[in-house]
């Protein structure tokens, strides 16, 4: 048993995580937070995001629930 | 189907959602032990998620991997040869690390990066290193007999691990899952 994603399943992730984000929550939060939320929508990347918002990547995490990003896996 | 009892290493993305699950123990039905580098301890913060990772060290469920310099300069390798593979997300270290550990010591790897989980089909040297993400975790567990199967409700603990985490699975993934739970722990009976 392997995990196997492709391409599409990239593309389709970004578009559930910009659909589900609370976009009022995202634009009300302080600069480094605001495009750390916005890097992870686009990417899904929570190492690089945590790194932009100057948090751990638990508190990043954190972050990301309560702007109702979801992890698409 | 039989899963083979073995080790694994996962990366920080993972075991924070992991954490989070309400039968996150599951994982020590999987596998003998969970290794967990020291980079991914320094990114755990909350009082809850430390307090079972420090009762699943003393209890050897999980286990401290301290990396070496060799396993540190391959990943930094893995890392740019990620980025010159155009249709692949980008590979950052801790993960990389993880693939590197998981292709050296025969860990399956734990993650839920993208770029990570198409390292063994895009790059060269990874095909056999085994990348599971929580979506396999859980499913073994149900193939193996680990967790009660509602047939009626065969994914019950998909739902639930998408509740307590907000993590998605794809509706293509679930349906192949379901089908596999319900060829496997259903149709015996």
């Amino acid at each position: 048993m392997r995990a196997k994603i492709s391409s599409r399943d990239v593309e389709e992730a970004r578009r559930i995580r910009r659909e589900m984000a609370d976009w009022e929550y995202i634009n009300k939060q302080p600069p480094r937070i605001r495009e750390a939320l916005k890097y992870y929508i686009e990417t899904g990347d929570l190492y690089v995001a945590s790194r932009i918002a100057e948090v751990c990547i638990e508190e990043f995490n954190d972050l990301r629930i309560r702007a109702r990003i979801p992890n698409v896996g | 189907m039989s899963v083979e009892r073995r080790f694994a290493i996962a990366d920080t993305c993972f075991l924070i959602d992991w954490a989070r699950y309400r039968n996150r123990d599951l994982l020590f039905k999987i596998f003998d032990v969970v290794f967990v580098s020291e980079s991914v301890l320094r990114e755990i913060k909350s009082e809850t998620t430390i307090s079972w990772i420090a009762s699943k060290l003393a209890e050897n469920k999980l286990a401290l991997y301290t990396e070496t310099e060799e396993e540190l300069e391959e990943a930094r390798k893995l890392v740019e040869i990620s980025r010159r593979i155009p249709h692949i997300p980008s590979i950052d270290l801790p993960e990389a690390l993880c693939l590197s550990i998981g292709r050296r010591r025969n860990y399956v790897v734990l993650t839920e990066n993208k770029g990570a989980i198409m390292a063994p089909e895009f790059v060269e040297g990874y095909r056999d290193v085994v990348v599971w993400r929580a979506l396999e975790v859980l499913l073994a567990a149900h193939l193996v007999g680990e967790v009660y199967v509602d047939c009626n409700n065969p994914l019950k603990y998909f739902i639930e691990y998408q509740e307590d985490t907000l993590h998605i699975f794809s509706q293509r993934d679930l349906l192949e899952v379901r089908h596999k739970i319900e060829r496997t722990r259903c149709e015996q009976k």
